[in-house]
């Protein structure tokens, strides 16, 4: 069924805008987040080698203050978190909204002054976090000034992707739309809020680190997973050319992760000295997860299947697909984290960075490698330069992040075992671990040769101007042929 | 700050977040956003992106429009 038997009477009343229109209204911006936020990965992954790298070799630039273990560290979480993830979906979600809204983005280049702000500000955050001005606040140790800058940049984003839907031609709210306009609204909750008690006005007490855990847990869960999702319920069944099994469960999906969610955060606190009903309400929601995630999974399963050769025969669905399968991983296995008797264990070990890691690029990092797979080819009307270059980024990556997933789930499990067991002294746990830190450094090897393709791919594309292959693998309208 | 500026802070925000999502959920049954669910799922298709073709493939890969049809 084409769009034409699907549109609203009203819609078919007004002018028509192509795709190509939509896609060249956002061109300017999503260029500029998503080059930066390959420069971003691939300074992220050198900070993060180096702090993989001082685990088991302490000595590793033991000289440079500037890359202690704190602050390269912290330097990496900081570049991938914000500068690397966020400019990517920026990207991706105004591309998303314009196309779903059908509608083009009206005055899109404002948005580079968005991006430019939004860069500037990580750039002298990171700056800060290595000149030692970093914050203990987990995902907030820049420095709280680059705040105000950073602030208003994503203002600025949100204002115009909401005014995007508001201005939409379609009559219909697809389920990547609610996705992205409820992280839209939730990110400036979490962030204010966190941003007014630890930094602005810091709670006292325990209060701070309760509200620590709950930006810090929705971040992922409110901001990273929705945004993915939308991706994934967008490009599954776009480049399949089939809809999403039940676009039922899809909604139910939405709407239980956004009743559930919100709650989970506490459980990172399991044994410490807050109240007990708020542990528990926390396990409890951590739970109730199990719902959204699994209805997600059965949707995501029942609208591929049949139809893996297809998955693999396209880019944009490999890395996404890897990404949809491991949000469901990543999230039964957080339900049973936040479990007392299962925290009692992980808590504190090498297995909840497993986890993170499972989480923010198993899944999320996949799916925006993916996205951006479908997205550039029609932003710049060419072709992917490298076919061999994907082969390399896809298996760098796939089988990177698969190694530092298992090293560190068995490594922290043992290690939280041994930890719990006064016989074992602690100087012979640490050595136990050393193993499994280095099969983490070797996963950063392989995670970084992807990125490299990745890089050498995009930069490729975007300065070498090839000559448009007519019978290459995006479909590109007879409109588009025209204005080229 | 005193406990009760953080209760504001906390109640307030979440009270005007939750009231929001109150608001759109009714919003949503009151426009049929949460009908007619088998239209709405072939939205995303259009005429330069069918529903029945695949969309995406690797560079120089591209099979025939019969092949790529016919195995969809």
């Amino acid at each position: 069924m084409s769009t034409a038997t699907t549109l609203e009477p009203e819609t078919q009343k007004q002018e028509k805008v192509t795709l190509f229109e939509i896609d060249q209204s956002t061109r300017q911006a999503a260029l500029l987040f998503f080059t930066c936020s390959l420069v971003w990965l691939m300074v992220g992954t050198l900070f993060a080698l180096i702090a993989s790298v001082k685990l088991h070799h302490p000595s590793f630039l033991g000289n440079v203050e500037m890359l202690t273990f704190g602050r390269a560290r912290s330097a990496h979480l900081n570049s991938v978190a914000f500068g690397w993830a966020n400019n990517a979906i920026f990207g991706i979600l105004l591309w998303l909204m314009a196309r779903l809204s059908q509608q083009k983005l009206q005055h899109g280049g404002l948005l580079l002054i968005a991006g430019l702000f939004w860069n500037i500000g990580l750039v002298i955050g990171v700056t800060g976090i290595l000149n030692g001005g970093l914050t203990s606040v987990e995902w907030l140790e820049m420095p709280r000034y680059v705040a105000p800058l950073l602030a208003f940049s994503y203002a600025l984003i949100s204002i115009w992707g909401i005014l995007a839907f508001i201005h939409r031609r379609s009559h219909h709210v697809y389920v990547s739309q609610w996705y992205i306009l409820a992280a839209l609204f939730w990110f400036p909750w979490l962030y204010t809020t966190a941003q007014t008690m630890i930094m602005w006005a810091p709670a006292r007490g325990t209060v701070q680190s309760i509200t620590n855990w709950w930006f810090g847990h929705n971040v992922l869960g409110l901001w990273y997973s929705p945004l993915a999702l939308a991706a994934t319920y967008y490009f599954i069944p776009k480049v399949l050319g089939r809809p999403i099994h039940s676009y039922y469960l899809s909604v139910l999906g939405f709407w239980s992760l956004a009743l559930f969610y919100n709650w989970a955060g506490v459980h990172h606190l399991v044994g410490g000295p807050i109240p007990i009903w708020l542990i528990s309400a926390g396990i409890v929601a951590s739970v109730m997860m199990v719902i959204p995630v699994v209805v997600t999974a059965i949707n995501h399963h029942m609208t591929v299947v049949g139809s893996f050769g297809h998955v693999w025969a396209s880019p944009t669905l490999r890395f996404i697909v890897f990404g949809a399968m491991s949000y469901t991983l990543a999230s039964l296995i957080g339900s049973a984290m936040a479990l007392r008797e299962v925290n009692q264990v992980t808590h504190f070990t090498h297995l909840t960075v497993g986890h993170a890691h499972h989480g923010v690029y198993a899944f999320f990092t996949m799916v925006c490698f993916g996205s951006i797979y479908f997205i550039m080819p029609r932003l710049l009307q060419r072709e992917w330069p490298s076919a061999a270059l994907i082969h390399i980024h896809f298996w760098g990556c796939a089988l990177g992040i698969t190694l530092m997933v298992v090293a560190l789930h068995i490594g922290g499990w043992i290690q939280g075992m041994q930890m719990n067991n006064p016989e074992v002294l602690f100087l012979e746990l640490m050595k136990n671990t050393l193993p499994y830190l280095h099969a983490r450094s070797a996963s950063g090897i392989l995670l970084f040769i992807g990125h490299t393709a990745f890089f050498i791919n995009f930069f490729w594309m975007l300065f070498k101007k090839q000559p448009k292959d007519e019978h290459g693998p995006t479909l590109f309208s007879e409109v588009e042929t025209q204005n080229i | 700050m005193e406990w009760h500026a953080y209760v504001f802070i906390i109640f307030g925000l979440g009270g005007a977040f939750f009231i929001s999502a109150i608001a759109t959920l009714c919003w949503a049954a009151r426009k049929g956003h949460l009908t007619n669910f088998e239209t709405v799922s072939r939205s995303i298709f259009t005429e330069d992106e069918p529903e029945g073709q695949q969309t995406d493939f690797f560079p120089s890969k591209k099979p025939s429009p019969i092949e790529e049809t016919l195995s969809v």
